[in-house]
């Protein structure tokens, strides 16, 4: 889960929910709603604050846009626009939708009728070599090309037979790295 | 060769990517978004881009009764993906060139879509898709905001109005214990998406997944390449030694696997779809380990012989179910496996 306000990932249970949206706790400090920051005699007049802004919300379903006639309740069951205008008349709402998707509400991108700058197709990706191949040429060992892969992407069985592999060749410097991310997988299911 | 498709050409990497493409996604002010808009509107929409176009040397082709060769060839070059592009036709057009590689597609979801292709991996995509777009952003007055980026007619296309996508054939990591649900992490890791191609339809077994770009804000078009680029090269390397540890491991398998298969496919007079996909599996698996002397096929007619089976069944694919005739498909891909 994101945060509503700054698009960070939300660690388990440490978030307030505002108004139906959730936010990490450092924001809803800074927004006066962190339960440790607060002066109980308040909850009454939060709580009627909040139900306010529940009605409000509800009742802004029916904004529409004057444009192209689009309500902000069609928007909502089919998240298409109608036009450019929607942009204006449901900024709330499209601003919660993208900060939700993309964790950002910052535009980063080219402006209109610039191009960018980039190396394209720099770097070529050498394909392996079959090693035993009637005619064909022979490969590295298997060891080699480990050494340069990713650890998290590959499999358990894959980093086994690479340990085993690379005690047998001696390579202990990768046989360590292997055994530690073995190891590392054993105490987190979710490392990867 | 004559005629070839952008999906006949040679390209990079083809033992792992079938296809790499860019999409980018803009609008025209002054016009509401096309599911607004009336037939005679989405015209002037069709001679804006057409003139502004003009100088690229683009066929433009309506979508109103479309069918025959036309459509069949439309969807083999994976230009039409999406049957509401056919379905609800009328003001809808396709602009594209001989080979197909290049498409600009009038009035479906957004006023203008953009759409470069290539056969195996580059992202050179790109730039052959920013060209077409830096041309229409110089020309006509395109929908866009500082706050917001590019404005599309729903959020997915808002913002950098830009995605990347890599169509890519895994079986190694897909038939090696836990190798998917390492690759799927890793790409969620970098804000992508992966998917299969054929989705929905558990009976289809398919080893074929598309990776696609996720963000539309807060990153630049220079950082989606880049973490495209990083993603694609990891995959083909997984792939290339999940590849390896099978053929070591499953030597007698891989082998008989890849005969019977090659067998079928180059002589069958009649071949379900769904089976010549599993079948393609077991070629790539063994491929560039078989007797030369006996079976002389290549990346490009494997992957030639992927791209027009996916697209023969895909479910939201405009010729779709009714190109799924056993004989028709035997005969394809015997033409093309046959193919010197």
């Amino acid at each position: 889960m994101r945060c509503s306000r700054c698009g960070r990932q939300i660690p388990n249970n440490n978030f307030t929910r505002i108004n139906g949206s959730y936010f990490c706790n450092d924001c809803a400090a800074d927004m006066g709603f962190s339960f440790f920051n607060m002066n109980f005699s308040s909850m009454d007049g939060i709580k009627q604050a909040l139900n306010a802004m529940e009605e409000l919300e509800f009742a802004n379903n029916e904004i529409t846009c004057n444009n192209c006639g689009m309500t902000l309740r069609e928007f909502e069951n089919t998240g298409k626009l109608g036009c450019i205008s929607c942009f204006n008349a449901f900024g709330n709402e499209i601003g919660k939708r993208m900060l939700r998707l993309y964790g950002s509400e910052e535009y980063m991108g080219r402006q209109p009728g610039e191009a960018i700058e980039y190396e394209y197709d720099k770097e070529d990706i050498q394909a392996a070599k079959p090693k035993t191949a009637k005619g064909g040429a022979a490969s590295k060992d298997i060891t080699d090309r480990i050494a340069k892969a990713d650890f998290g992407t590959l499999s358990d069985e894959m980093l086994k037979d690479a340990l085993e592999k690379a005690i047998a060749k001696e390579d202990y410097a990768l046989a360590a790295r292997l055994r530690d991310e073995i190891n590392s997988r054993k105490g987190d299911g979710n490392n990867g | 060769m004559a005629n070839a498709k952008w999906y006949e050409e040679d390209g990079r990497n083809l033992d792992v990517v079938l296809s790499s493409k860019a999409v980018i996604t803009r609008n025209l002010k002054g016009y509401k978004f096309p599911g607004m808009m009336d037939v005679n509107e989405k015209d002037e929409v069709t001679g804006k881009v057409k003139e502004a176009l003009a100088d690229m040397d683009l066929e433009l082709i309506s979508m109103e009764g479309i069918g025959g060769n036309t459509l069949d060839d439309l969807t083999d070059s994976q230009i039409i993906s999406d049957v509401d592009l056919i379905e609800d036709s009328e003001g809808k057009a396709v602009m594209t060139d001989p080979s197909r590689d290049l498409a600009v597609i009038l009035n479906n979801n957004d006023h203008i879509k953009i759409k470069a292709q290539a056969a195996g991996y580059t992202n050179s995509v790109y730039k052959r898709c920013e060209n077409v777009a830096v041309a229409l952003e110089q020309k006509l007055d395109i929908a866009f905001s500082n706050r917001y980026g590019y404005l599309g007619s729903s959020v997915y296309n808002t913002g950098l109005g830009f995605k990347l996508l890599f169509t890519i054939a895994i079986p190694g990591i897909a038939r090696t214990g836990e190798g998917l649900e390492v690759l799927t992490r890793k790409v969620k890791a970098h804000d992508w998406n992966i998917y299969p191609f054929i989705n929905g339809d558990k009976s289809i077994k398919c080893d074929v997944y598309i990776i696609s770009s996720n963000a539309a804000l807060g990153v630049d078009e220079a950082t989606v390449l880049m973490t495209g680029d990083k993603l694609i090269q990891d995959i083909i390397k997984i792939e290339l030694l999940c590849r390896e540890n099978l053929r070591k491991n499953r030597t007698d398998l891989l082998e008989n696997s890849f005969y019977r298969s090659y067998g079928i496919l180059y002589y069958s007079k009649s071949v379900d779809p769904v089976e010549a996909l599993d079948l393609l599996g077991w070629i790539r698996l063994y491929h560039g380990y078989e007797d030369r002397t006996e079976v002389d096929i290549n990346w490009t007619q494997i992957n030639t012989v992927t791209s027009q089976l996916l697209w023969q069944i895909y479910p939201g694919s405009a010729g779709g179910n009714s190109r799924s005739d056993v004989k028709y498909t035997a005969a394809r891909i015997a033409a093309v496996l046959k193919r010197k």
